[in-house]
């Protein structure tokens, strides 16, 4: 798991004591849900560029 | 009244735009306790009028919205109207041009009757502003009207204008439709450009309108207008998802889009089950980039911590510390997800499914109980409407009915990407077909 109050210090955006309940315990929670998703994106994916109306350009 | 209702007798010159300005004016000024205006526009509107009166006089007739009055969310640029987007930030910035939607509507002939209040810069859903105050719920006034667009759906709700505009991120015209029983429509993302509008989250602000009946959102979306009962529903193919959609609600919530479905079957629709492929994926995607992207916007603010609602300077604080990696990622697993879903449409022409998991809380209630289950307001307002912002389709939230406790529930019917027709059609048969009484 990401330490996410470091990430913060590093970036001088220090979270302070009395927030991290509202902050850290959130981001945890997103980064577990979002491991899965991003762990076998294929290479040649792109960056989403507006509502898709056609089938997929190349079959995966 | 609504705008078809209010377009008639000013044709038939049994009102002037003058005459209709003053009574709306009259009435805005006698719900000031709803505290769903932060600016109200009283003498440039009148000024208006009677501009457009002269022009009905000469006959010059922009459509139909000539005269016709509307509310604008605060987030949207006004010219020469301070534009606050709900925070303390910008309480003094005065617009040197109006935003496109805004010019859009005062072309068509609008006239502008003052600015919604909403969620402190569009970033919630209860519409209790730190800044400018509460907005309250029409039905039940301890209660919160949803948002952000909340005082969009107050103004509706209490009938002080029939149109006003709002901005859907994750929800926010879609939730306070539901919450005050009103009309909400989010067009396919894109389908109106947010330039001139305080921004959210890039990739995933829509902009819309809410209005009292679909027949008038079709309307102010430049349909052509109806005649009739509904545009004809005969054998459209209405999809009922049998995931996510329907776990975890408030029974009465269920019960009563359930029976607007069985209503859409009985008018014609063909209905079927249909399983989705993982909506619950879209909206941590969604988190995800509306952190990024609401920090981005905010960031250099950050230092004016006492300026922030401590639930919005949360949100930014968490969205400061996500990796540029992640951000892109996100984005590129939202092109697999909407690859994915666009095989829905193979089956079916439109979704039917609820707007929020339960009915309007109450103003600084912070959880709910669904089923006896615990779970914040927030995600039990936003789950079950952020799928379609990431995924960009078009979607409308009409009031399907009332809980025992007479607070209106939403249905949501959802189109593929430019055919919000497909709304205008379902949305205007239900209404006339479940009769919902708007009368508060």
């Amino acid at each position: 798991m990401t330490d996410w109050q470091a990430v913060a210090a590093a970036l001088q955006a220090p979270i302070p004591p009395g927030d991290r309940a509202s902050v850290i315990a959130p981001l945890e929670k997103l980064e577990r849900d979002f491991r899965p998703l991003k762990e076998n994106i294929p290479l040649d994916t792109p960056l989403w560029a507006g509502p898709i109306e056609s089938g997929p350009v190349s079959p995966e | 009244m609504t705008i078809a209702e209010i377009g008639r007798a000013l044709r038939e010159r049994k009102i002037s735009v003058v005459e209709l300005t003053r009574e709306t004016m009259r009435r805005i000024a006698g719900a000031s306790g709803l505290n769903a205006f932060i600016t109200v526009t009283e003498e440039a509107a009148l000024a208006r009028a009677e501009e457009l009166d002269r022009e009905l006089a000469r006959g010059a007739d922009r459509g139909p919205l000539h005269g016709i009055p509307i509310a604008h969310k605060d987030a949207f640029y006004t010219r020469g109207v301070r534009t606050t987007a709900g925070t303390k930030i910008l309480e003094s910035f005065i617009p040197s041009e109006d935003a496109d939607l805004v010019a859009r509507f005062g072309d068509a002939g609008t006239v502008m009757t003052g600015k919604t209040n909403l969620h402190e810069m569009c970033y919630g859903i209860t519409s209790n502003n730190p800044h400018y105050g509460a907005v309250h719920n029409p039905w039940d006034v301890d209660r919160i009207p949803g948002g952000s667009s909340g005082g969009s759906g107050a103004v509706l709700a209490a009938d002080l204008v029939p149109l006003a505009t709002g901005t859907d991120t994750g929800g926010s015209i879609r939730i306070p439709a539901a919450y005050c029983g009103v009309v909400g429509l989010k067009p396919t993302f894109g389908h109106w450009s947010c330039r001139g509008v305080v921004p959210l989250a890039f990739t995933l602000d829509h902009m819309g309108v809410m209005t009292r009946t679909v027949r008038d959102a079709a309307i102010a979306f430049g349909q052509p207008r109806p005649s009739g009962r509904g545009f004809g529903i005969k054998d459209l193919r209405a999809g009922v998802p049998e995931n996510f959609f329907f776990d975890r609600l408030d029974p009465e919530v269920a019960a009563s889009v359930r029976r607007a479905v069985q209503t859409a079957a009985a008018l014609g629709a063909r209905v079927t089950e249909i399983r989705l492929p993982d909506p619950n994926a879209l909206n941590t995607v969604a988190r995800l980039i509306q952190l990024a992207e609401a920090a981005t916007v905010w960031r250099r603010y950050q230092d004016r911590r006492q300026d922030f609602g401590p639930d919005v300077f949360a949100l930014l604080q968490q969205g400061l510390v996500i990796p540029a990696t992640d951000y892109l990622d996100a984005q590129r697993v939202r092109t697999l997800l909407a690859r994915d879903f666009l095989k829905v449409w193979e089956s079916v022409d439109c979704l039917l499914a609820p707007v929020t998991a339960i009915t309007a809380p109450r103003i600084g209630e912070m959880t709910v109980k669904i089923d006896g289950s615990e779970e914040d307001v927030r995600l039990a307002s936003t789950r079950l409407t952020r799928p379609f912002n990431v995924l960009g389709w078009p979607a409308l939230a009409l009031p399907c009915g009332l809980s025992n406790g007479g607070l209106p529930i939403g249905l949501q019917i959802v189109a593929p990407p430019h055919r919000e027709k497909i709304l205008f059609q379902l949305g205007s048969a239900l209404e006339d077909a479940l009769g919902f009484d708007s009368t508060i």
